[in-house]
C-alpha cells in the first residue's frame, strides 16, 4: 500500500533551492495533494472527486485540467496512458504521478503555509 | 448521434491540447450518467476548451503589451488603422481582431445582431433538420427508391387509392412484368393472451413475401415461407421488434414458443427488424393462409406493396398496371367494370400531406433568415455611414479598397459564425421541444438530430448571411469618392435610397409571411368551428375484439356486449353507454354497394355505393347525433326482429331528393342478411376527418349484426377520464381475457384531428410575429436615421414657420413610402403565387379578401407607429439646437 503521503522523503536541504525557483498556486497544491491521496489511481475525474470530497471544493472540470496539462509542462507531475476501458467507450485514461520536483515544491509550499499558520488564532470572535 | 457527433465534439476540442483529447472524452464517458445526454457533453467540452484557451492566452499575455495598450486609447493600431499592410493570414489575422474590438465596442449593436441572428438560423436549423429527417432521410427498407404502393382506382366515384381485391391481386402477380415481387396483406386486430394480461394487438395477416419485399429481413428467426400461407399449414407469428420486447422481455428463446392470438395457438418463427416493419403500425404479421379462390372479385381488402423490377420507371409500371387493370375489366365485366389501378412511391404515400406542411414551414423559415440579413444589412449600413469620415480618411491616407472591404466583411463573418453556433445550438436545444408527431404522422420518424447535413446547412446559411448583409454595404460603403464623403455634412444620404429598398423587401417578405400566418390561422379557426356532428364533451370510447374462437354465435357476442353495457350503465356517473362498430375520427372505413327495391338499377353499380356503419341501442343518444326523422336504435332491433337501417342526412338527400326514405327497403349484404328497412334519418357526422365533406352513409342494426371489432362509447356529466377504471372493470367482470385498448375521449380525437393544422398555425404565427417586430425595428431604424441626418434642415423649416404637423407629415410620407410599396409588393406576389398554400387551407383560398385586409392594417399600423415615434422627435427639437447642427 501507498502511504497517503509521500512527504517523508523530503530533506531540508532540498527546500532552500527548490523555494526559490518554484511557487504553488492554491489550485495547483489542491491537485498535487489530491493525485498524491490517490496515488496510483489518480487521473482528472479522481483527483476532482478527491477535492470535492476532502477539500469541499467543487472545482470546474476544464481548470483541473488546464492545471494537470501545466503541472506536467512544469515537470511537476508526469503522466502516462492507462489500458482503455469499454465503461469509457474505449478510450484510455492518463494517470498523472508526481514527480520528484513535484513533491519538494508541495512540501515546501506546505511548509511555509504551516509555519505561516503557526501561532495565528483562527477562531472567530462571536 | 454516434460518428458525427464525435467529430464535432473533436472539432470543440481544438483549443484542449492533443494528446490529452482522447482521456478528456474518455472522462466524461464515464462520468456520463441518465440525465447528462449528449448535450451536456457538448457543454462540458466547451468549458474545458474554453478553460485552456483562456490559460493560452493569458500566458501569451506578457508579450502583447502594446495591443493592449492599443485597445485602452480606444484607437486601432496604425497597420489597421491605415489598411496598407498586406493581405494573406497575417492581415487576416488582424482583420479577425479589430473586428472582435469593433463589435465588443459597440455591445448594444453586438448583442442584438447576434440575437436576430441566432433566432434566424435557429430556426431554420430547427425546421432543416425535421425536414431533412421526414422527407430526405430514406425509408429504412432495402433500395427504397423501388417500392411502390399498389391500388385499385376507381374513376367513376374519384377514389384514387382504393383496397384490392384478392383474386385481382393474384391476377396482377401472376400476370405483371413490371414488378419483381409483389405482396397483399388486411390489417387486423386480435386479441394477445397467454401468462400476461391480456392485450389487443395491430397486425397485418399477409402474403408470405412481406419480408422479401421490404428487403429486410427479420433480426431473429425467419420470415414466411410459401407453404407458411397453406390454408392447411401450421399457425405461425412473426413478432414485431416492439412487441417482443414489451411482451416477451427481449427474450431471444421465444423463437418456437407458441402463443394466444384471438384464442388460436401459432409458433413463433421469427422477430421483424428494429424499427423496420411494414406496414409500421403492426406489432405481428400472420400469413393469410389464403385459398385463393376462396374470396370473390366483390371482396375488397387487400393492401399490395410492389418493388419495381431492375430499370423499371414508375411510369411504365402505371401503363403495364392499367393494360391489365383493362384486361382483367374486359374479362370479369360484372365485378371490374371502372376498376383500374393507380401506382405510388412508397414514401409519397407514407409522407402524405406531411411533404406540404414542412415544405411551407420551411419557406417561412427562410422568410424569417431573409428579413434578419435585411435587418442586419440595414444596421451594417448605419454603422458605415457612421464611419463613413474614418473610411474616407483611411482611403485618402492611402488604403487599399480591398483591405478596407475584407475588415468589413470580417466583420459580418465573425458576426455570422458566432451566430451561426448559437444558433446551431439554439437548434439543437429547439429540436427537441418539436413535437413531431403534432406535425407529421409519418412512421419510423425519429427525433431529428444534428449530423453533417444539418451542420452543412447551417454553414450555407452563415454563408448566405454574411454575403447578404455583409458584402453589400460594404461595397457600398467603401465605393464612394473619399472627397464627396468628406465634404458631405449632412443632407440627404446617397445611400438613402438602398436603405429604403432594403426595408420596402422586408416589409414585402413580412406581408407575405404574416398573410401566411393569417390565411392558417384563419382555415384553423374555421376548421375548429366545424360542427362534428356529435357531442365530443364527456365522451369516453375505447376499443374492444371479440375474436370468433371465444365467440363463435353472433349471439355470444351479442350476450358479452349487453351484459358489458348493463354494468356500464350501472356505473355511478354514467348517463349514457353504446357499442359501435367505428368511431368518428378514429381512422378506418367500409364502403358497401347497394340497390334500392322498387327502383330501376343505377346506370353504373359505382353510382349507389355508401359507407357502412354498424352502431348499438342508444348509439345516436350517447353521441348526441341528433334523429332528423323516425327514430335511433332501440333495445328491440335484434336478430330475430325486421332487419332496419338509418340513413344519415346526406344519403337520405341524395337518394330521395324530393321524397322520404322511411320505409323504404334497401339490399346490401352484410352477415348473412341483404334487406333492410330504412326507420330513421340521423345528422351527418365528420367521420375520416372535420375538412371532409359527409359521405352517404347507413348504419345498420349492431344487435343485428355484431362485428367482431367493436367500440365502446361512454357518456357522462363529469369528467370522462375518470371512468376509465370502471369501464375496465366492467369489462373484465363480464370476460376477464377481454383487453380494452386505445381508450381515448371524443374531445381528445377531435383535438388530435385538429393538431396539424393547429400546429402549422401556430408555428408560422411565430416566425410572423418575429418579422413583424423585425419590420417595425428595420422601418424605424431608417426613419430615425433620416430625422437625424435632417434635424438641421427641420429645424430651418420650423424656424420658417411649418408647423409641428407638417413636418411630422413630411417625415411619415417619407418614411412610410418604402413601407408602403413592399406591402403592395407583398400582396401582389402572395396573389400571384399563393396557390401553392391552397391545399394546406380549410374554408379559406389564397386570395381570402378579408386576411388581406387584416394583414394590411396591422402591418400598416404598426411601421406607422415605428415611423410616427422618430417623427414626433423630430418636431420637439429646438429650432436653435436643430440649426446649430449645421
Amino acid at each position: 500500500m501507498n502511504p497517503p503521503f509521500e512527504l517523508a522523503i523530503i530533506d531540508n536541504a532540498n527546500i532552500l533551492s527548490i523555494m526559490t525557483k518554484v511557487t504553488l498556486g492554491e489550485l495547483e497544491t489542491l491537485v498535487l495533494l489530491a493525485a498524491a491521496r490517490r496515488s496510483g489511481d489518480a487521473y482528472a475525474v479522481t483527483i476532482r472527486e478527491e477535492i470535492l470530497n476532502t477539500a469541499g471544493r467543487d472545482v470546474s472540470r476544464g481548470a483541473v485540467y488546464v492545471t494537470l496539462d501545466r503541472l506536467a509542462k512544469r515537470d511537476l507531475m508526469e503522466s502516462w496512458i492507462g489500458d482503455p476501458s469499454p465503461q469509457r467507450g474505449g478510450k484510455a485514461k492518463r494517470y498523472y504521478r508526481l514527480t520528484a520536483a513535484g513533491t519538494s515544491s508541495l512540501g515546501t509550499s506546505l511548509d511555509a503555509l504551516r509555519r505561516m499558520a503557526d501561532g495565528v488564532d483562527l477562531v472567530q470572535a462571536p | 448521434m454516434t460518428g458525427i457527433s464525435d467529430w464535432l465534439l473533436r472539432l470543440l476540442m481544438r483549443a484542449v491540447p492533443e494528446e490529452l483529447r482522447d482521456s478528456v472524452l474518455g472522462d466524461l464517458d464515464e462520468e456520463a450518467r441518465p440525465g447528462r445526454t449528449q448535450f451536456w457533453r457538448v457543454v462540458q467540452i466547451g468549458r474545458i476548451s474554453a478553460r485552456f484557451a483562456g490559460a493560452r492566452v493569458k500566458d501569451a499575455t506578457a508579450g502583447r503589451l502594446a495591443a493592449v495598450r492599443m485597445t485602452a486609447t480606444g484607437g486601432p493600431g496604425r497597420d489597421t488603422w491605415k489598411g496598407t499592410g498586406g493581405g494573406g493570414m497575417d492581415g487576416f489575422a488582424r482583420d479577425v481582431r479589430f473586428a472582435l474590438r469593433t463589435l465588443v465596442r459597440r455591445p448594444a449593436f453586438s448583442v442584438t445582431a447576434l440575437a436576430i441572428l441566432t433566432l434566424g438560423i435557429g430556426g431554420n436549423v430547427t425546421m432543416f433538420a425535421v425536414v431533412e429527417q421526414v422527407l430526405l432521410t430514406p425509408l429504412p427498407f432495402e433500395k427504397p427508391h423501388e417500392l411502390v404502393r399498389v391500388y385499385e382506382r376507381r374513376t367513376q366515384v374519384g377514389r384514387e387509392r382504393n383496397v384490392v381485391a384478392f383474386p385481382d391481386l393474384a391476377d396482377w402477380k401472376a400476370q405483371n412484368e413490371v414488378f419483381s415481387e409483389m405482396v397483399g396483406w388486411t390489417g387486423f386486430a386480435a386479441n394477445l393472451t397467454g401468462s400476461d394480461e391480456p392485450v389487443r394487438v395491430l397486425g397485418a395477416a399477409t402474403t408470405w413475401e412481406i419480408f422479401e419485399v421490404i428487403g429486410v429481413a427479420p433480426t431473429l428467426g425467419r420470415g414466411f415461407r410459401p407453404e407458411d400461407d397453406l390454408v392447411d399449414a401450421e399457425p405461425v407469428i412473426v413478432l414485431s421488434h416492439a412487441l417482443w420486447l414489451q411482451r416477451f422481455g427481449a427474450d431471444p428463446d421465444v423463437l418456437g414458443q407458441s402463443v394466444q392470438l384471438d384464442g388460436q395457438s401459432r409458433t413463433v418463427i421469427g422477430v421483424a427488424a428494429s424499427g423496420a416493419g411494414y406496414p409500421a403500425y403492426a406489432e405481428f404479421w400472420t400469413p393469410l393462409a389464403s385459398d385463393p379462390y376462396g374470396y370473390s372479385r366483390g371482396g375488397h381488402f387487400m393492401n399490395v406493396l410492389a418493388r419495381l423490377a431492375e430499370g423499371v420507371t414508375l411510369e411504365r409500371a402505371r401503363a403495364d398496371m392499367q393494360t391489365l387493370a383493362l384486361r382483367l375489366e374486359a374479362e370479369y365485366t360484372d365485378t371490374n367494370e371502372g376498376h383500374y389501378t393507380s401506382v405510388f412511391q412508397l414514401a409519397e404515400v407514407e409522407i402524405g400531406d406531411a411533404r406540404g406542411r414542412l415544405l411551407f414551414l420551411m419557406a417561412a423559415v427562410g422568410f424569417l433568415q431573409l428579413i434578419v440579413c435585411i435587418n442586419l444589412g440595414n444596421m451594417q449600413i448605419v454603422r458605415a455611414l457612421g464611419r463613413r469620415t474614418e473610411l474616407a480618411v483611411r482611403t485618402a491616407m492611402g488604403a487599399a479598397r480591398g483591405r478596407l472591404l475584407s475588415q468589413l466583411v470580417t466583420e459580418s463573418v465573425i458576426l455570422a459564425v458566432i451566430g451561426g453556433a448559437l444558433g446551431l445550438i439554439a437548434g439543437l436545444w429547439a429540436v427537441r421541444l418539436v413535437d413531431l408527431s403534432s406535425l407529421v404522422e409519418v412512421p419510423w420518424v425519429e427525433t431529428p438530430t444534428l449530423d453533417l447535413r444539418v451542420f452543412g446547412f447551417t454553414l450555407f446559411a452563415c454563408l448566405g448571411t454574411v454575403i447578404l448583409t455583409g458584402l453589400l454595404p460594404a461595397l457600398r460603403a467603401t465605393r464612394d469618392e473619399p472627397a464627396s464623403s468628406l465634404r458631405e455634412r449632412g443632407g440627404r444620404s446617397p445611400r438613402m435610397s438602398l436603405r429604403n429598398a432594403l426595408v420596402g423587401s422586408e416589409v414585402a417578405l413580412t406581408v407575405v409571411l404574416l398573410l401566411g400566418a393569417g390565411l392558417t390561422v384563419r382555415s384553423f379557426a374555421l376548421l375548429s368551428a366545424v360542427d362534428p356532428g356529435f357531442e365530443a364533451e364527456g365522451v369516453l370510447t375505447a376499443d374492444l375484439n371479440l375474436p370468433i374462437t371465444d365467440f363463435p354465435t353472433p349471439s355470444d357476442r351479442g350476450r358479452f356486449t349487453d351484459e358489458m353495457l348493463t354494468r356500464l350503465r350501472a356505473v355511478p356517473g354514467v348517463t349514457d353507454a353504446a357499442v359501435t362498430m367505428l368511431i368518428p375520427l378514429a381512422g378506418g372505413d367500409m364502403g358497401r354497394f347497394f340497390t334500392i327495391l322498387d327502383r330501376p338499377s343505377p346506370e353504373s353499380r359505382e353510382d349507389w355505393n355508401a359507407r357502412l356503419r354498424v352502431a348499438g341501442a342508444g348509439y345516436f343518444e350517447t353521441m348526441r347525433i341528433p334523429i332528423i326523422s323516425g327514430r335511433g336504435f332501440t333495445p328491440e332491433d335484434r336478430d330475430d326482429a325486421l332487419p332496419v337501417m338509418i340513413l344519415n342526412r346526406t344519403m337520405a338527400r341524395q337518394y330521395w331528393p324530393d321524397g322520404d326514405p322511411l320505409g323504404a327497403r334497401i339490399t346490401t349484404a352484410f352477415q348473412g342478411l341483404d334487406t333492410f328497412t330504412v326507420v330513421g334519418v340521423a345528422e351527418d357526422v365528420a367521420h375520416s376527418a372535420l375538412d371532409v365533406d359527409p359521405n352517404p352513409e347507413m348504419y345498420l342494426s349492431l344487435s343485428q349484426v355484431p362485428p367482431q371489432e367493436l367500440s365502446l362509447v361512454v357518456r357522462t356529466a363529469g369528467n370522462p377520464t375518470a371512468l376509465a377504471g370502471a369501464v375496465r372493470r366492467a369489462v373484465r367482470e363480464v370476460d376477464p381475457n377481454q383487453p380494452v385498448a386505445n381508450m381515448a375521449t371524443m374531445e381528445d380525437r377531435v383535438r388530435t384531428a385538429l393538431a396539424a393544422p393547429r400546429n402549422l398555425s401556430v408555428a408560422v404565427a411565430v416566425f410572423a410575429l418575429f418579422a413583424v417586430l423585425l419590420a417595425m425595428t428595420g422601418v424605424y431604424g431608417v426613419v430615425a436615421y433620416l430625422v437625424r441626418q435632417r434635424t438641421a434642415e427641420i429645424g430651418l423649416r420650423m424656424a420658417l414657420g411649418a408647423s409641428g404637423k407638417d413636418i411630422i407629415w413630411l417625415v411619415m410620407g417619407q418614411g412610410l413610402a418604402p413601407v408602403l410599396a413592399g406591402v403592395a409588393a407583398g400582396l401582389v406576389v402572395v396573389a400571384m403565387l399563393g396557390g401553392i398554400v391552397n391545399t394546406l387551407l380549410y374554408g379559406v383560398t389564397f386570395r381570402d379578401p378579408v386576411t388581406y385586409a387584416i394583414v394590411t392594417m396591422t402591418l400598416l399600423t404598426v411601421c406607422a407607429f415605428a415611423v410616427w415615434v422618430p417623427a414626433r422627435r423630430a418636431v420637439h427639437i429646438p429650432p436653435a439646437t436643430a440649426l446649430a447642427e449645421e
